[in-house]
């Protein structure tokens, strides 16, 4: 049979089948669901392990020990090629409230954190210098001590770059009015960082902390070790064994796993829906065409032709199916963050990417279950009686 | 194709171990252009037989020639040679009446979109459904199924025609309507053979043929 004649008929035959409507609606669903599951998987799986790989809070251990001699321990750590910084408490933190920022929807309730240049990847302005009093904060920038408990929103945060390389106002502790230069924003998406957090030198800090707290002094049993990558905290600290550490941040291993092996496993239950479902479906559809096979045989129509028609009107439904369901996918993957984690101020910066991949393995499970399904119910028909088909 | 020659041909059926024989060493000739009825009990075997002419069921032994030749591609000859028709109309519900028609068509190298399309016209309006081109076959009563059937079975221009109880669904006008339709086929030098019970149909016959018994013999 030539290629138009075939193309012209399976066309036909596909688009009057009302069952086939809902035949490519399901699919669509099936594939859609397959795409942006394992895409939201792979994406969160690389949100976990790299993106909070390279987030200060999450390389960050907290030691202690009962005696003194966490200072000279924290001393010989300083050499260490695992160890990017080590610090003491009075160099750690400060909470205060931007007066400036606050209104009826905003507290201003906002944190200073000291670190050491480069662990913020700059957008705008510089990174931090010897300059005291200098800060840097993210360009998701929202004051606000309930941005956890839902009062994120993308359309909250406060665009710096009007004031970059000008002051802005904080009441530390609540009580003692400062003000500290913003010299540079950086990017919140590029790694962990919480809109309410603004970064320091730790000699900024440490000035601050004792200018205004005079009866704040430096724990000699506690330190912070930020590590290059906290994996290699365990193997660095063993050595130490009158000392306990804790890491300042571990949401990585509990919730993350449990988030990815749902997505994992409900995706994978999707493909066996899938393959079973589409199996029943074809079989269905083909198995109720046994009388129009029939009419193909009786109008001088061979297997080989008909096995064609019924591969062509297949390869037809899964190919409009497949390709409605990567448009719709792509568009699904930028709408869910926005949709879902608008509030979250840590997932907010999650993108998923529709990963080829997967678009890839869709297009093959699409492929292989026409060609066994077409191929399997086809062999039922031609096994079947004639008297049975035609007479029917 | 000038004759269709049936020589020691069986066919036995096996259902649950048992034997049923269907046809046994029947032996007949038919010639292009006469009108052939074929009659006989129910379960006698005429399907057995019309099928096994068209290639649809395979013997036991036997042969059937066409033009005393073997032919191994009855796909081919269902498509070029033989017109089928059968009791209930064997239509596709999701084409239309001119559709239908066209189904044989496809598989015809030589012939364009055009030249399909004309020619099913031309054969729907000389069986008077110039006007139901493009009604689906619920849209048609029996009577304009059947002759839709008909034009599909004339399509390709075949040398015979096998119609089983091709009036079995139709009230008397609309059998009348087939059997004159046939009778003039046969006429324009077509052979027809027509499965039947009906007695109506004797008069258009050119052999009247009885199968009883596995056994094929004309009726004296
Ligand atoms: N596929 C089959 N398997 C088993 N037995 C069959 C099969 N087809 C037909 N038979 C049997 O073979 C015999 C002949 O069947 P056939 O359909 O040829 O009869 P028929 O003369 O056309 O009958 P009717 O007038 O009722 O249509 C019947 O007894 C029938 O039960
Ligand atoms: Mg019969």
């Amino acid at each position: 049979m030539k290629i138009n004649n075939l193309f012209t008929l399976a066309i036909n035959n596909t688009k009057r089948k009302k069952t086939n409507i809902i035949f490519i609606i399901l699919l669509m669903l099936i594939n859609i669901a397959i795409i942006v599951g394992f895409s939201s998987y792979k994406s969160l799986f690389s949100f976990w392990n790299d993106w909070l790989d390279k987030s200060y809070q999450f390389n960050l251990v907290n030691i202690n020990s009962g005696s003194e001699d966490v200072i000279s321990i924290a001393e010989s750590l300083k050499d260490n090629e695992f160890v990017r910084d080590v610090f003491f408490n009075d160099e750690y933190y400060l909470s205060g409230i931007a007066s400036d920022f606050v209104d009826k929807n905003i507290d201003g309730n906002i944190k200073i954190i000291g670190t050491i240049p480069k662990t913020k990847k700059i957008i705008y302005g510089q990174d931090l210098n010897n300059e005291i009093n200098g800060i840097i904060c993210p360009n998701n920038f929202l004051p606000d001590s309930q941005i956890y408990l839902g009062n994120y929103n993308i359309d909250k945060v406060i665009d710096l770059k009007n004031i970059l390389n000008k002051n802005i106002n904080i009441k530390l502790m609540n009580e003692y009015n400062t003000s500290l230069k913003l010299i540079g924003i950086f990017d919140s998406s590029y790694d962990y960082s919480s809109p309410d957090v603004c970064y320091a030198t730790h000699e900024t800090i440490k000035e601050l902390n004792h200018k205004y707290q005079p009866e704040f002094s430096k724990n000699p049993n506690e330190a912070f070790i930020l590590f290059d990558n906290i994996n290699n905290a365990e193997k660095v600290l063993s050595k130490y064994q009158r000392i306990d550490y804790t890491p300042v941040a571990t949401i990585k291993t509990d919730i993350a796993s449990k988030i990815l092996s749902i997505t994992n496993i409900s995706t994978i239950i999707l493909i066996i829906i899938f393959f079973i479902f589409t199996y029943l479906i074809c079989s269905h559809n083909i198995i109720k065409d046994s009388k129009n096979i029939g009419i193909l045989k009786i109008c001088g129509y061979d297997l080989i032709d008909i096995k064609k028609l019924y591969y062509f009107e297949y390869i037809i439904i899964f190919l409009i199916s497949f390709i409605l369901s990567i448009i719709i996918s792509l568009q699904l993957c930028n709408i869910i963050p926005i949709y879902f984690f608008n509030n979250n101020p840590v997932l907010s910066f999650l993108n998923i990417h529709p990963s080829i991949i997967i678009i890839f393995i869709t297009l093959i499970l699409n492929i292989l279950i026409v060609y066994f399904t077409v191929k399997i119910n086809i062999k039922k028909i031609e096994e079947m009686d004639i008297s049975e088909i035609i007479y029917e | 194709m000038q004759t269709i020659t049936i020589r020691n041909f069986s066919k036995t059926y096996v259902k649950n171990n048992q034997k049923i024989i269907a046809l046994n060493k029947i032996n007949y000739e038919f010639i292009k252009g006469k009108f052939y009825v074929i009659m006989g009990k129910s379960g006698s075997g005429k399907s057995t037989l019309l099928n096994s002419i068209a290639g649809l069921i395979e013997g036991d032994s036997g042969t059937i020639l066409y033009d005393n030749q073997n032919l191994t591609n009855t796909a081919k000859l269902r498509n070029e040679n033989v017109g089928l028709v059968y009791q209930n109309f064997l239509l596709n519900e999701n084409m239309t009446a001119i559709e239908n028609v066209m189904l044989p068509t496809f598989l015809n190298k030589n012939l364009d979109k055009i030249k399909r399309y004309k020619k099913a016209v031309n054969i729907l309006k000389e069986l008077d459904l110039s006007n139901r081109l493009n009604h689906y076959p619920k849209e048609l009563s029996g009577g304009e199924q059947q002759r839709v059937a008909v034009a599909r079975a004339l399509i390709n221009n075949p040398d015979f025609i096998l119609a089983d109880e091709p009036t079995g669904n139709l009230d008397e006008k609309n059998e009348e309507l087939i059997f004159k339709i046939l009778k003039k086929l046969a006429n324009l030098g077509k052979g027809i053979i027509v499965v039947s019970h009906n007695k109506a149909i004797k008069k258009y016959a050119d052999t009247i043929l009885i199968l009883e018994a596995g056994d094929l013999h004309e009726d004296k």
